[in-house]
């Protein structure tokens, strides 16, 4: 039987409304799930480029921390600016053939750097500082003239010794006199018996500056030195610059007028490593390795802010990439603070999404300055460094 | 009944959806893992590095301490005086003061290995007791009532510290008279078993290049710090079940760093903060606070080097080395 076309069930119009209303609940759930999924997974994905970053960050950083290539990069020469410098002029990276000459010998009288472990081993008497650590900026010598037994100079002229005053009282009415003496007429020569570690503290500071300086003495190194008298000196010979607390070496804290180790000059401020990029001026990144930076207790912000705009200059390491990818940043920051060497590593990476910033930082232990200076040759390059008896590369240490 | 051709599109959609749903998941969950395995890179890089740390930590301590006595005898004289020692200016470490060389303990071009790992009880343990001398109230442990003659007294009738192993001390004779000599050795030795869960994550390494300068490498991994399979004693090779593969897949999947430090004595110079303006700034004077004296401050700062207690020496410099040395 041929069926009649207009005898087939169809839908009523409730049927075919709850029929749209469920089938919309599905697809709705169905596509908010998936969007939800898919907005999970960009998420996941964003996330993931993060910390992707975030980990290389981290690994640059300890890059940096090993291998100081922040501050002086031995493969690019426009990356070498902390290498400038002459005789007594250096900087941190300046090599010692230029800044500070001469050979490893154990006498008194040898001058510049001896890389051996021996040569500033305590047990060592070449290495004991002899000094007066109670003389002070304005000393009267009460304790007499410790610059005979210790000296920059490893021979002294009479004329080179402070004339002494003497005040005397006496006579109807009383009178004060003072006559001053002055060892210039009694002539002659006098041997100093000890001149090799004021020798290396100052030839240390010359050819690196204070963080360099600091870096290469030993922890228990008193930073005062005797020189034959001039008017830079207390009347002991010790130059101003160390024991006035005025100074660009030391800080005023307490107004401590004598030697002094390195806790008291890094407590209240700092000795940093300046970031080659905070000027093109050679003289000027040279002031700025010979000056404290107040970075303890009575800080303000400023100084902060001085010291980390020279000092933690950030590497762009992403400067080039897909716009969904996030920015990348690093730096690391070199301090002396309460006498520890202090290495600050920050990793910032922004959100291509947000423009969010954010910053991890962290304080890690790696290559020292000295360690970095013995990782490069001369002129450029690493230096090949093994234990197998074979000849290594002469490093910026090399005389 | 629904028609099978309505069903079969039901179930392509759901199946779709759910197939959509499914690789999202795995994707996400894919990536999820490669971000971990990529975080075990740095977290074995950190490993490598706190080695470094560990490393010059033992190289500080042991210019000091931590060798057997010669004798090997309760009180002898277990103290050396650096790596040069500071006494003759000769190589050490050593016990006593020879004015010759004597690097006996620590051959010059030599290695010594160090697995990282807890120890059941490390020598000298001592027990975990926060407080041994609890001030007692009525609701501290073990109370006592508002009148009681111990309520609020700080009595020291507990030594502070004890030793984790029993050596018999009895609070009923506080002079000590129970205390027995014989766990001593015990004590002193500890368990040195490592705890299964902290083995094969990290070592170190350090070998003698001169006086005080030495190769550290610097692991994280299960090699132990073994250089090669050939090196290896046969009890050593027990170790890696005598399977040569397995030690070298461990041994290729570690981090190793070389570094290059020199240790020194010197620990701090002695004015670690001196007197100078708490007395007066006009005149020379000798005085400093004594050795001893606390950090805290009371009006003027009571601060001596003693603070600082790097007593071990301190490391006068790093070096990462570029390459792998020939010697470690």
């Amino acid at each position: 039987m041929r069926a009649n076309r207009f005898n087939h069930r169809g839908f009523t119009l409730i049927e075919l409304m709850i029929a749209i209303s469920l089938g919309m609940m599905i697809v709705y759930t169905a596509t908010a799930a998936f969007r939800v999924a898919s907005q999970s997974v960009t998420t996941a994905n964003r996330l993931s480029m993060e910390n992707a970053v975030l980990r290389a960050g981290y690994q640059l950083a300890h890059r940096d921390l090993d291998f100081w290539t922040n501050v002086d990069d031995p493969n690019d020469t426009g990356r070498q600016g902390l290498r400038a410098g002459g005789a007594e002029r250096g900087m941190p990276f300046t090599k010692f053939s230029v800044s500070w000459p001469g050979a490893v010998a154990d006498g008194e009288d040898a001058t510049g750097h001896d890389p051996r472990d021996t040569a500033w081993a305590m047990g060592n008497p070449r290495v004991w500082w002899r000094g007066q650590m109670a003389e002070k900026n304005n000393t009267d010598l009460r304790f007499g003239r410790y610059s005979l037994f210790a000296n920059r100079s490893s021979t002294l002229d009479a004329g080179q010794l402070s004339p002494i005053s003497v005040s005397t009282t006496g006579g109807t009415p009383s009178t004060t006199t003072t006559t001053t003496n002055s060892y210039a007429s009694v002539g002659g020569s006098i041997s100093v018996p000890h001149s090799w570690a004021y020798g290396q503290i100052s030839g240390l500071e010359k050819a690196l500056g204070f963080y360099g300086l600091c870096d290469y003495l030993p922890a228990n190194a008193v930073y005062a030195f005797y020189v034959p008298w001039n008017d830079n000196c207390n009347r002991g010979g010790i130059p101003k610059w160390l024991i006035d607390p005025s100074g660009s070496f030391n800080n005023g804290d307490g107004g401590q007028q004598t030697p002094r180790g390195k806790y008291r000059n890094s407590y209240q401020t700092s000795y940093g490593i300046i970031d080659p990029r905070s000027s093109n001026d050679p003289n000027t990144l040279r002031d700025r390795h010979r000056r404290h930076y107040h970075l303890g207790y009575h800080s303000g912000e400023g100084s902060h802010n001085e010291f980390n705009l020279w000092s933690a200059i950030a590497d762009n390491h992403l400067a080039v990439r897909p716009q969904n990818w996030p920015g990348l940043e690093v730096s690391v920051q070199r301090l002396i603070k309460n006498t520890r060497f202090v290495n600050v590593a920050r990793v910032t990476w922004t959100n291509a999404l947000t423009g969010q910033t954010s910053e991890m930082s962290f304080s890690a232990f790696g290559t020292t300055l000295r360690g970095a200076r013995q990782q490069r040759k001369q002129d450029g390059g690493w230096a090949k460094w093994d234990n197998d008896g074979s000849t290594n590369d002469a490093t910026l240490d090399s005389n | 009944m629904p028609s099978p051709a309505r069903s079969g599109t039901i179930l392509i959609i759901v199946a779709g959806i759910s197939a959509l749903l499914a690789s999202l998941t795995l994707t996400f969950l894919v990536r999820m893992r490669a971000d971990a395995e990529e975080m075990e890179a740095v977290v074995r890089e950190t490993q490598a590095r706190i080695m470094l740390m560990s490393a010059c930590n033992w190289i500080q301590e042991a210019s000091r301490i931590g060798w057997p006595a010669p004798d090997n005898t309760v009180g002898a004289n277990k103290e050396t005086f650096g790596w040069i020692d500071v006494r003759d200016n000769k190589l050490g470490p050593k016990f006593n003061a020879t004015n010759a060389d004597d690097p006996a303990l620590f051959p010059l071009r030599t290695a010594k290995r160090f697995p990282m790992y807890v120890m059941e009880r490390p020598p000298f343990a001592t027990q975990l007791t926060a407080s041994y001398n609890p001030i007692r109230t009525p609701v501290s442990p073990n109370p006592v009532d508002y009148g009681d003659a111990n309520f609020g007294k700080p009595y020291l009738r507990f030594p502070d510290p004890q030793p984790a192993v029993n050596n018999g001390w009895d609070q009923s004779q506080p002079t000590g008279t129970t205390v027995s000599a014989g766990s001593f050795a015990e004590w002193e030795r500890g368990d040195q078993r490592p705890r299964s869960h902290s083995i094969n994550m990290s070592w170190f390494r350090v070998w003698r290049e001169s006086g005080a300068t030495f190769v550290v490498t610097c692991g994280a991994g299960g090699s132990k710090g073994f250089r090669s399979w050939i090196d290896m004693t046969p009890n050593e090779q027990a170790e890696f079940n005598n399977d040569q593969s397995f030690f070298e897949n461990l041994r290729n999947s570690e981090v190793r760093l070389w570094y290059r430090v020199e240790w020194s004595a010197a620990v701090m110079a002695m004015d670690y903060h001196m007197l100078d303006h708490s007395l007066g700034r006009d005149r020379d004077h000798y005085m400093v606070w004594p050795m001893n004296a606390s950090h805290s401050e009371a009006g003027h700062e009571y601060r001596t080097q003693t603070h600082a207690r790097n007593m071990g020496g301190t490391i006068r410099w790093v070096q990462r080395l570029i390459t792998e040395p020939t010697n470690w």
